[in-house]
């Protein structure tokens, strides 16, 4: 009886075991396979994570930060979390991870990248463009503005203005050099804007030249100066400032033509004595000085200041416009050693050597020598009627 | 009986090593932390923008380990690469901060030596100008130049206030543009002066 127990039992025993094997095989095949098919799946996920790395770190290299912060840090956002999520079903005990949701981070993370890239060369294109387009603009305000102060003579606080313009275009320049479009576009305008206003004040101080009233005066100046030649048959010499001319008339006709510097304010009617104007008026010539009695070569002393002036000179000194140091000035000739190219007398006329001789043979003391701006309007009447730069080009 | 007490013994003093071992390591994170902020101080973003960039990266790597561990079951969990990589974290801040702290002085001092050379050429210009020939006809070209060399020396005022503020690339541009103004007025007076020795 108990050997018959005992070989029941050692045969259940047996069974038992057999069971345990067959289940334990089972369950490694189902964890082999799941392992298998996880590894494919963990693959191809990883192959994603790589694309949307590079993609993120081109947008870096690229610059986007600068150029497409949202997108970039979005991106990499979406690829730490993407990073994470993939970690953490990696890390599950069961072989066959979801990866769903960190396969659709990647893909979104890298498309986000593509796009930070794509913003970064269209948005930094067109920000080099425009900060071309602005430097550009304020080089030609700027040039316009140094032909302006060499033809018009600028108070120095204008001066000063046209060189904070030029300053100011030049840091353009290096933070243009320098990537930085955005800045070199604001230096850009402020350069244009200082450019401008320096054009604008120029346009005030030519604004007689434009003036119906002064212009219809100056001539009448001409016309009666060509009649009295005529009538008298003597010389009567023209100064014409903006054309920088003088015509010497002979019995009422053009005898001779010169071509003159002026002063370095030529464009303004002489007020003061160091105001580099040259006058505007008829005067007569009251000295001849030939040479070695002028450091000029030779000269013509005109009657400046006539009574015109004197009145106008009182005017302003009793309105304020002057210092109380300021005196009317004199001296005012035709003279030589001109034919330099530039206006760069005291408020004199200055001819070449040549010419002087000939006109001090053509002209005695006493003729008349009328002084004008221009008997029609020309160039200086044509930037004094443009409408103000900076209205121009505010867009 | 005695077998039971000894396995349950043993069962607690493994539950005890298990739980010791799975903290994670808080001293080294929280010096990350500390890398991190000097690195951010020292301006890390203008100035040492890759280095920043490969230390939050590191710093991510740390944190998404740290939550891989948090998520596993006690007795799993291991924070022994995390030590290793808040030691690659620390590591990177504090390179990050260095090549900040470098970056900020190679700007300032490309910035100060362009001072400096515009201070140079504004006062050799200035001396150049007070010797400048005076006759008939230069005034109001002294003039001129006079105001360029006034405006270049606000320039160089407004380059050393950027200075002041850290904002180094406006002091570059506003030396530079200086300079140049300095440059032009000091070759003008040369050519007066080659004119007059050409008479």
């Amino acid at each position: 009886m108990n050997e018959l127990l005992s070989k029941r039992l050692h045969r259940r025993g047996g069974r038992v075991w057999i069971g345990v094997l067959l289940a334990a095989a089972a369950v490694a095949l189902i964890y082999g396979v799941a392992a298998w098919f996880g590894a494919r799946r963990a693959e191809a996920t990883a192959a994603l994570a790589d694309r949307a790395s590079a993609g993120v770190r081109d947008a870096r290299q690229s610059d986007a930060m600068t150029w497409a912060p949202d997108e970039l840090l979005q991106a990499e956002s979406l690829l730490r979390q993407a990073s994470l999520d993939q970690r953490l079903q990696l890390a599950r005990l069961w072989p066959l991870p979801n990866l769903v949701a960190a396969d659709a981070a990647y893909r979104t993370s890298a498309d986000l990248a593509a796009r930070a890239i794509h913003l970064t060369h269209d948005r930094r294109d067109t920000a080099r463009a425009a900060s071309s387009e602005a430097i550009d603009v304020a080089a030609e305000s700027v040039q316009r503005s140094v032909v302006l102060a060499e033809t018009i003579h600028l108070a120095i606080s204008r001066k000063l203005l046209l060189t904070r313009a030029k300053l100011a275009l030049d840091e353009a320049r290096v933070f243009h050099r320098e990537g930085d479009f955005g800045t070199a576009t604001l230096s850009a305008n402020r350069s244009r804007d200082l450019a401008n206003r320096v054009s604008d004040l120029a346009a005030e101080t030519v604004a007689r030249y434009a003036d119906e009233q002064v212009i219809a005066r100056w001539q009448r100046w001409k016309a009666e100066a060509v009649a009295w030649s005529r009538r008298e048959g003597r010389p009567a010499v023209l100064v014409e400032k903006e054309a920088h001319r003088v015509t010497l008339y002979a019995r009422g006709g053009v005898a001779k033509v010169y071509r003159a510097d002026m002063g370095f304010n030529w464009v303004a009617d002489k007020l003061h004595s160091g105001d580099g104007a040259t006058p505007e008026g008829r005067y007569r010539i009251v000295a001849r000085k030939a040479r070695g009695a002028t450091i000029y070569y030779k000269a013509l002393l005109l009657d400046y200041p006539n009574q015109e002036d004197r009145r106008e000179f009182t005017r302003a000194r009793r309105n304020g416009e002057l210092p109380p140091s300021a005196a009317i000035g004199g001296l005012i000739e035709i003279h030589g050693e001109g034919g330099r190219g530039r206006d760069w007398t005291r408020g004199c006329v200055a001819l070449t050597n040549p010419d002087i001789d000939d006109l001090f043979a053509r002209v005695e003391i006493g003729t008349p020598v009328t002084i004008i701006g221009s008997d029609e309007p020309g160039a200086l009447a044509a930037m004094a009627s443009r409408p103000p730069a900076a209205q121009d080009e505010r867009k | 009986m005695r077998k039971m007490w000894l396995v349950g013994v043993l069962a607690v003093g493994l539950a005890v090593v298990a739980a010791g071992c799975a903290a994670p390591p808080q001293a080294d994170i929280d010096a990350v932390k500390v890398s991190a902020d000097k690195a951010a101080t020292a301006g890390a973003a203008e100035y040492a923008a890759d280095s920043l960039k490969a230390a939050q990266d590191a710093q991510a790597a740390l944190e998404a380990e740290l939550k891989v561990q948090a998520d596993k079951f006690t007795l799993f969990r291991s924070y022994t690469k995390a030590t290793e990589l808040a030691g690659a974290a620390k590591t990177a801040a504090e390179k990050a901060e260095q090549d900040a702290v470098a970056g900020k002085e190679k700007a300032k001092n490309e910035a100060t030596a362009l001072i400096e050379e515009a201070k140079t050429a504004l006062t050799a210009a200035q001396e150049m100008l007070a010797k400048a020939p005076k006759g008939k006809g230069t005034a109001a070209d002294l003039e001129a130049m006079k105001a360029d060399l006034a405006g270049a020396e606000i320039s160089i005022n407004d380059a050393n206030t950027a200075m002041g503020a850290e904002r180094y690339l406006e002091a570059k541009a506003k030396a530079e543009a200086a300079k140049n103004v300095a440059g032009t007025v000091s070759a003008a007076v040369l050519a007066a002066f080659d004119a007059r020795k050409g008479r």
